[in-house]
C-alpha cells in the first residue's frame, strides 16, 4: 500500500471511522432493559410499604448495574464522546423523548385502569417502541455523524 | 509541513483512526473493521506501540482471552496533531 496525499488521508481517516461506527451495534435488550427496570421503580414507588419500595429501589439499582456490566462485558469498543456530532446528538435525544412521549400518552389514555397498570402498560409501550426503532435510530445517528472526524 | 512518518503509513493511519474514536477497541474489532489479518494488526500495532502512541493490555472476560487496544496520551495528541497539519495542507492553495 503507498502512503496517502493529505486529502486522500483525511477522506480515509473519516471512512475508517464512519465504518467502525457502522459495525458496533446497541445490543437491542439494553434500551428496553432500562426501560423495564424504571417501570419497575415507578410502580414500586406507589407501594404502602416503604421498606419493601426502598428493597425494591435496590433491586432497580442492581438491576442497572447489571445491565450496564453486562453491555460493557459484550461490548467490543468504547466510543468517545467526540463521536457524537450535534445534529447525531440531535436524533438521539429525539428518538429518547419519543419513547417518553408514548409513555406519557399511553398512560393518558389507559386512565380506566388501576395506577400500576397504567404504568406498567406506559413502560410496555416505551419498550416496544425503542425496542423497534433502535436500529432505524442508530442508522440516522450514523449519517447525521458524517463528516465529523474524531482526533 | 511534515506528517508524522509513524502514522502516515497506511494501516497504521488506519488504526490510529479507529482509535481516536474509542477509549478502547478490542484487538478482533479493529482487525474485522479493518479488514486486515492479525498478524499485520499485531504488526502494526506493535510498531505503534514502540513509538509510545498505543498501548496494548491483555485480559479477560470470562475464561476467554481478549486483548484491547488504545491510544496514549501521546498517541492522541499525536493524532491531532497529525489531522491538523493534513486539514492545513489541504486548505493551501496551489502555487
Amino acid at each position: 500500500m503507498t502512503e496517502y496525499d493529505p486529502a486522500e488521508a483525511l477522506a480515509e481517516i473519516e471512512r475508517t471511522q464512519q465504518k467502525a461506527y457502522g459495525e458496533q451495534y446497541l445490543p437491542l435488550w439494553y434500551v428496553p432493559g432500562c426501560v423495564a427496570l424504571v417501570t419497575f421503580l415507578r410502580i414500586s414507588m406507589d407501594f404502602e410499604n416503604s421498606l419493601l419500595s426502598a428493597l425494591c429501589a435496590l433491586a432497580v439499582a442492581a438491576g442497572f448495574g447489571a445491565l450496564v456490566a453486562l453491555m460493557l462485558q459484550r461490548s467490543r469498543v468504547r466510543w468517545t464522546l467526540r463521536t457524537w456530532s450535534p445534529p447525531a446528538l440531535l436524533v438521539f435525544a429525539a428518538w429518547a423523548l419519543l419513547g417518553a412521549a408514548a409513555a406519557y400518552g399511553v398512560h393518558t389514555l389507559a386512565d380506566g385502569l388501576d395506577e400500576p397498570w397504567r404504568k406498567a402498560l406506559a413502560g410496555g409501550a416505551a419498550m416496544l417502541l425503542l425496542g423497534a426503532t433502535t436500529r432505524p435510530m442508530e442508522h440516522l445517528v450514523l449519517r447525521y455523524s458524517k463528516g465529523r472526524l474524531a482526533k | 509541513m511534515n506528517l508524522d512518518p509513524v502514522i502516515h503509513a497506511p494501516v497504521r493511519l488506519q488504526i490510529m483512526s479507529l482509535l481516536a474514536a474509542t477509549v478502547e477497541a478490542e484487538f478482533a474489532f479493529v482487525r474485522d473493521s479493518l479488514e486486515i489479518s492479525d498478524s499485520v494488526l499485531s504488526k502494526h500495532a506493535s510498531a505503534l506501540e514502540a513509538a509510545g502512541y498505543v498501548e496494548i493490555r491483555k485480559g479477560h472476560v470470562g475464561k476467554r482471552p481478549r486483548t484491547w487496544l488504545k491510544l496514549t496520551d501521546p498517541g492522541r495528541k499525536a493524532f491531532k496533531s497529525y489531522v491538523e497539519t493534513l486539514q492545513q495542507i489541504v486548505r493551501q492553495p496551489l502555487t
